[in-house]
């Protein structure tokens, strides 16, 4: 029942995975084109019915809004994950059972082996990585990504030659989302926006939340140009033209004078006080006693012309402050536009809120909610507020004065509408990675919640299973350093693989129960993380097995450093990769990537080589797919019910078995 | 809930470029583009099967707009193609017809994907790179001294166009009008950032080509009674106007969400015509001659204001205010409350009614300079009309992008071919370099770059559609058409001149057929033919054909990269 929907998008995902991937088209009910790599996104548009289906694409969802990263990899997972448990359930139920019975056998086998498994990636798996990865990873900082970058230089300079560390990881990432050809500039783009945007004595991690929250505002897509006309611009970009254009300086004047801003949020946020709200009504030439309806000849001329004044008062007090400037949430009437008009006031109207919030965050001036209200602290002062053309549309960019941090937009080109959404999509799901990468992560109790279940029926630890988890677990997260990446291109899941199958054996290699003994969760695992690499390289197997060969050489070299044994890693090394070890742990990533091109001349690409992937992120997606793994095989009948659900007489349970009554594809 | 119909699973296609069905679909598109290209290119007359309005053209903007594609690949190069256009107005025929070409020749090349991809890339940057050299040689400096270039440049993207019908006197009537308009929008002077003006095109049905004429300021379209009065002495000094963006037409003013009650005895109406009047009153004790609405004007106010010798002019437009503004320097009044402020007022030169066919227009223009133009454009029926309107925006959209980027390339195929030679030269060049960053063996770049040179030399092959001979010489790499009646002699007697008219045929030695193989060469640049005073016949936008060529690579590696097409069905 669980395994045929998964089996079915392994499809489209293959198609899109890693650097060799290509990308998915799509069009939507609209008529929209949308061109994609990313698996979430994949997902939502294949319009699911499978009610399980739908479960797990909320689950990648969800993993994919933490960590920006790894959707079509966490189906791969689950699907050979899946596949591996039904296989080991049917070996496992051989026998010994009545026929009639044996579904409901497979079953609840294939629950087990699943909460197992998750008990095993919430008590065991961080140490598994702590001994079988950390010592091959490279911890990436954020001083040493960023120190050659000189902000004043031309973005140029550089010229790639010797990306940093950072660099080399959002490439990787890019590698993967946008293809080969923009992944160097869109990872640089996004370097210099993090490095522009922080505060030297900021963590970064405070920086990467402020843009990934404000990104709908801080980019702008532009479709019609070139992708290679991406750029970064100083300031921010409202997304709106002037309803009423600045004053043009006057001839004799040289400096310009700063522009001081007002941003209007809210329902008040008229420069027109519109005293006929809904409800409210304004009689005219009534039999009298009312306030406004005394005169009965010039009743509606009398409100209008207060009306007409008030405004002019508003206007006026705008002015007095010295604000040229009005950047407000909702429309302005017409003759509120005509009076700041009339007294050189821009006004830009319909800005989103959003920008209205980053507005005021940058310029440090309150948003102001009643116009008649407005005193100092709601005017910002701006360095320079002008029209720019970007694409066909025409919006204001105001820029901001200040020395620590320079504000700047981010502006993403593509030939269609689709490319320059593709591109800022990636953006936003880098810095979620990287934010995923310098903000410490809490397991939150709903991970905590799921496993639960499991631990009393754990077999091997049935009594302390819930303690462990308490105490030991996450200590040794904790000792996971959450920034230590390792050379992409299946590097991790070769390590851990090799990892897993070792987890459990004594100090010299002797494991308690024979051979035979890998526990069946560590199997389980190790057998599935193989199906990336074996995806990844799914165009041509004999770079799997170069690839293969490569990290175990490194790995030995490694190990061999580790030891204290630097100079036998020459010889140790059974692979290409073994020859070039002798520097520091830290120089793994560093020093093999290069001889990976020159191992295969021709076949692999460099960028995905030389580049780097965190383990925390991955090992947070193994625990989402061991998660997902557990609530699917959980289920135990879907039900489809026809009806209203307020209609619904008591459904009849149909019992322990796989009785789906769905009507699958 | 119940209500809601089940959506639909969504439709997949594996690996759509190698689908015979979609490749045929591909064809068909290609194939339609393509026939459109160039001075030759064959018409398109579009009509949908209820009826309607049925359009004739050959410009890639107004064809795509009006064929809607069904396949996503096809949505997919439209979209691009269109998004172009928008931003350059010119070279969307080419950018599609190189996008295609692309697609087949790394079909034909057998190359991988990925392979392909990188090397169309790395290609690419190596043309774009040479055309903004200075020693480019298809690229021509423009001279703003003086008029020639512009006009073949407007020219160029005119006759280009051939659904307009124009003869080659009337094209060159077109061009020039073109140029001037634009040479009007230049303001003459102002510091610092120069903000250009604009041009408001009338289009007119019925009188001949010939008779369309460009104008400084405005001409606002008036009724057939319309009259100046001779009191007014409109000739000799400036006319004093207003004008309202605030309908005058004794409405009752915007009440938000309010109600209003009005009772028995009340008289709103009256109420805001006395104010209307008042209005009216000021408006003439203030001298104002010439009073303009964008909205309706009650009548009894017109009345009054005629009355007093005013010029009265309702329902502008919301288009025109802005630029009648512009050129006036009045404020547009959006209340009829206050009374006028004086700074709201502007002022006007030179009335005069203007009648073009049935039309009658009346003419202002600017009390100083200002950089606002009207260009009225005649041709004798709608259809033709509404193409030649398209065609000359374009064309100024391109002589304004000549001021970001003061040059030009050349025209009539010479670019393609000449960038293809210097493709394979500079590509063969580099092949050591460019094997080991782009990760490929020699085989396959040698085969990827002369898929991409002849991707390029299909587009100049495109512009032959009567069955000529497309020859290359081997001196400049210039393109050049035998026509069909001539048997193309690759030794003897030799062809006139180039596609672009800038190489004549006596300084090239030897010429081989377009598309077949030739020794690579590096391409001369034609004797004088960098210099500002080299007038070649032919000459395209300069930003528009490298977004073009940009975009269409873009476009053609990402179709590559397609693997999976996923439809929404619902």
């Amino acid at each position: 029942m669980w395994c045929r929907p998964c089996v079915c998008w392994r499809r489209s995902f293959s198609a899109a995975l890693g650097p060799d991937g290509g990308q998915v088209l799509f069009t939507r009910d609209t008529g929209q084109l949308m061109l994609s790599r990313s698996g979430k996104q994949i997902l939502t548009a294949l319009r699911l019915d499978h009610p399980l289906a739908r479960m797990v694409v909320e689950c990648v969802w969800k993993h994919s809004e933490n960590t920006g990263d790894g959707s079509k990899t966490f189906i791969l997972l689950l699907a050979s994950l899946l596949r591996g448990i039904q296989t080991a359930a049917s070996k496992g139920s051989v026998g010994g059972h009545v026929y009639t019975n044996r579904a409901a056998v497979l079953a609840a086998g294939a629950r087990r082996t699943a909460e197992e498994l998750l008990a095993f990636g919430l008590e065991e798996l961080a140490e598994v990585i702590l001994v079988g990865v950390v010592p091959h990873t490279a911890s990436l900082s954020w001083e040493s990504g960023l120190k050659h970058r000189d902000p004043e230089a031309p973005p140029r300079s550089d010229a790639d030659a010797d990306p940093c560390p950072l660099q080399r990881l959002l490439a990787t990432f890019f590698y993967t989302r946008l293809g080969r050809t923009h992944a160097q500039l869109a990872s640089r783009l996004t370097r210099d926006l993090i490095s522009l945007w922080r505060p030297p004595a900021d963590p970064p991690a405070l920086t990467l939340r402020l843009l990934e929250r404000n990104f709908g505002a801080l980019h702008t897509a532009v479709c019609g140009l070139p992708a290679g006309g991406s750029r970064l611009v100083e300031g921010q970009v409202i997304h709106r033209d002037f309803a009423v254009p600045p004053r043009p300086p006057q001839p004799g004047q040289r400096e310009q004078p700063p522009v001081r801003a007002v941003a209007l949020v809210g329902a008040g946020g008229s420069l027109q006080p519109n005293t006929i709200l809904s409800g409210t009504v304004l009689q005219v030439g009534g039999p009298g006693g009312g306030a406004e309806e005394a005169d009965p000849e010039g009743g509606v001329l009398k409100y209008s012309a207060w009306a007409e004044r008030s405004l002019e008062g508003a206007v006026g007090r705008l002015r007095g402050l010295g604000v040229t400037l009005l950047l407000s949430a909702g429309r302005q009437t017409q003759a509120a536009l005509g009076a700041a008009r009339r007294a050189g006031l821009a006004v830009v109207e319909c800005v989103e809120e959003e920008e209205l919030a980053l507005f005021a965050q940058l310029s440090g001036a309150t948003p102001a909610t009643v116009c008649g209200r407005v005193g100092r602290e709601h005017v910002g002062v701006l360095s320079f507020c002008e029209p720019i053309v970007l694409g066909a549309h025409r919006y204001v960019h105001v820029g901001f004065p200040g020395a620590a941090v320079r504000p700047h937009s981010l502006v993403l080109c593509g030939a269609g509408e689709g490319q320059a959404e593709q591109g800022a999509g990636a953006v936003r799901d880098a810095l979620r990675m990287l934010l995923a990468m310098w903000e410490p992560w809490q397991r939150t109790t709903e991970d905590e919640h799921a496993a639960s279940p499991g631990a009393p029926s754990h077999p091997r630890h049935p009594k302390n299973g819930q303690s462990r988890s308490d105490g030991a677990g996450p200590s040794r997260e904790g000792a996971l350093d959450p920034r230590g990446t390792v050379p992409a291109g299946g590097e991790f899941e070769f390590l851990l693989h090799r990892a897993l199958l070792r987890h459990g054996e004594g100090p010299g290699g002797q494991r308690p129960g024979g051979e035979g003994g890998v526990p069946a969760p560590c199997r389980l695992l190790a057998d599935a993380l193989l199906t990336v690499p074996r995806h990844v390289y799914s165009q041509g197997p004999r770079r799997l097995m170069q690839a293969q060969t490569l990290s175990l050489g490194r790995s030995r070299s490694t190990a061999l450093q580790c030891d204290g044994d630097g100079g036998g890693g020459g010889g140790g090394g059974g692979g290409g990769g073994g020859d070039r070890g002798g520097g520091g742990v830290s120089g793994v990533g560093l020093r093999v990537s290069p001889a990976a091109a020159e191992q295969s001349p021709g076949a692999p690409p460099r960028a995905s080589d030389a580049g780097l992937e965190s383990v925390s992120c991955k090992y947070r997606l193994i625990l989402a797919v061991l998660q997902c793994l557990c609530s699917v095989l959980r289920a135990d009948a879907v039900l489809h019910l026809h009806k209203s659900s307020r209609a619904t007489a008591s459904p009849e349970d149909t019992g322990d078995d796989d009785d789906d009554e769905d009507d699958e594809r | 809930m119940s209500r809601l119909s089940k959506k639909s699973p969504a439709l997949c296609t594996d690996l759509p470029l190698e689908n015979p069905d979609i490749c045929q679909k591909l064809n068909v598109f290609k194939q339609l583009l393509t026939s459109c290209f160039g001075p030759n290119g064959k018409l398109k007359q579009v009509h949908n099967n209820i009826g309607g309005h049925s359009v004739t053209t050959s410009t890639s903007e107004v064809l795509l707009q009006s064929v809607s594609p069904s396949h996503p690949l096809l949505k997919f190069i439209a979209a691009s193609v269109l998004n172009h256009v928008g931003r350059f107005s010119d070279c969307g025929l080419f950018a599609a017809i190189l996008c295609f070409a692309l697609i087949d020749q790394a079909k034909l090349s057998g190359l991988r994907r990925n392979v392909s991809i990188s090397i169309n890339q790395y290609l690419l940057d190596i043309c774009t790179a040479y055309l903004h050299q200075d020693e480019c040689g298809c690229k021509v400096q423009l001279d703003f001294s003086s008029s020639k270039n512009l006009i073949t440049l407007a020219r160029s993207v005119i006759s280009s166009k051939p659904a307009c019908m124009l003869r080659e006197q009337e094209a060159l009537h077109i061009s020039m009008l073109a140029v001037q308009a634009f040479l009007l929008t230049v303001p003459c002077e102002s510091p610092g950032n120069v903000r250009l003006g604009s041009t408001v095109t009338v289009a007119v049905e019925g009188p001949p080509v010939a008779q369309s004429a460009v104008f400084p300021g405005l001409m606002l379209e008036i009724p057939d009674h319309f009259k100046l009065s001779n009191k007014n002495n409109f000739q000799s000094q400036p006319t004093k106007m207003v004008l309202f963006s605030v309908s005058l037409s004794g409405d009752l003013f915007e009440t938000d969400e309010g109600t209003v009650e009005v009772y028995h005895g009340a008289d709103v109406e009256s109420q805001i015509l006395d104010q209307l009047l008042v209005l009216g009153r000021c408006a003439v004790e203030d001298r104002v001659e010439l009073f303009v609405c964008q909205k309706v004007i009650h009548p009894v106010l017109q009345q009054y204001l005629n009355q007093h010798d005013v010029v009265v002019l309702e329902r502008l437009g919301a288009a025109l205010v802005e630029p009648l503004a512009e050129l006036t320097g009045s404020q547009p009044l959006a209340s009829l409350l206050s009374t006028i402020p004086p700074e709201a007022y502007g002022l006007a030169r030179g009335l005069n009614v203007k009648n073009f066919g049935s039309k009658k227009m009346l003419h202002l223009e600017a009390p100083g300079e200002a950089v606002i133009c009207t260009m009225v454009l005649c041709h004798r029926n709608q259809t033709l009309l509404s193409e030649l309107k398209v065609v000359v925006q374009k064309a100024q959209h391109v002589l304004r992008l000549t001021l970001r980027e003061p040059s030009a390339l050349l025209g009539g195929g010479c670019t393609e071919t000449h960038l293809a030679a210097y493709v394979r030269y500079e590509g063969i060049r580099r092949a050591a370099e460019a094997t080991s960053s782009l990760c490929c063996s020699p085989t396959e770049y040698l085969l990827g770059t002369e898929a991409f040179a002849r991707s390029l030399e299909g587009v100049a092959r495109a512009l032959e559609h009567d069955g000529g001979t497309p020859m290359v010489d081997l001196t400049h790499g210039h393109h050049w058409a035998v026509p069909v009646d001539e048997t193309p002699d690759l030794e003897g007697k030799p062809l006139r001149r180039c596609g672009c008219g800038l190489v004549r045929g006596s300084s090239v030695e030897s010429w081989t057929f377009l598309s077949t193989k030739y020794a690579e060469f590096s391409p001369a640049v034609p004797p004088g033919g960098r210099a500002a005073a080299a007038q070649p016949a032919v000459l395209d936008c300069f930003a528009a054909k490298m977004n073009a060529l940009q975009v269409a690579v873009e476009t053609a590696n990402l179709l590559q990269d397609i693997r999976y097409i996923v439809q929404d069905k619902n």
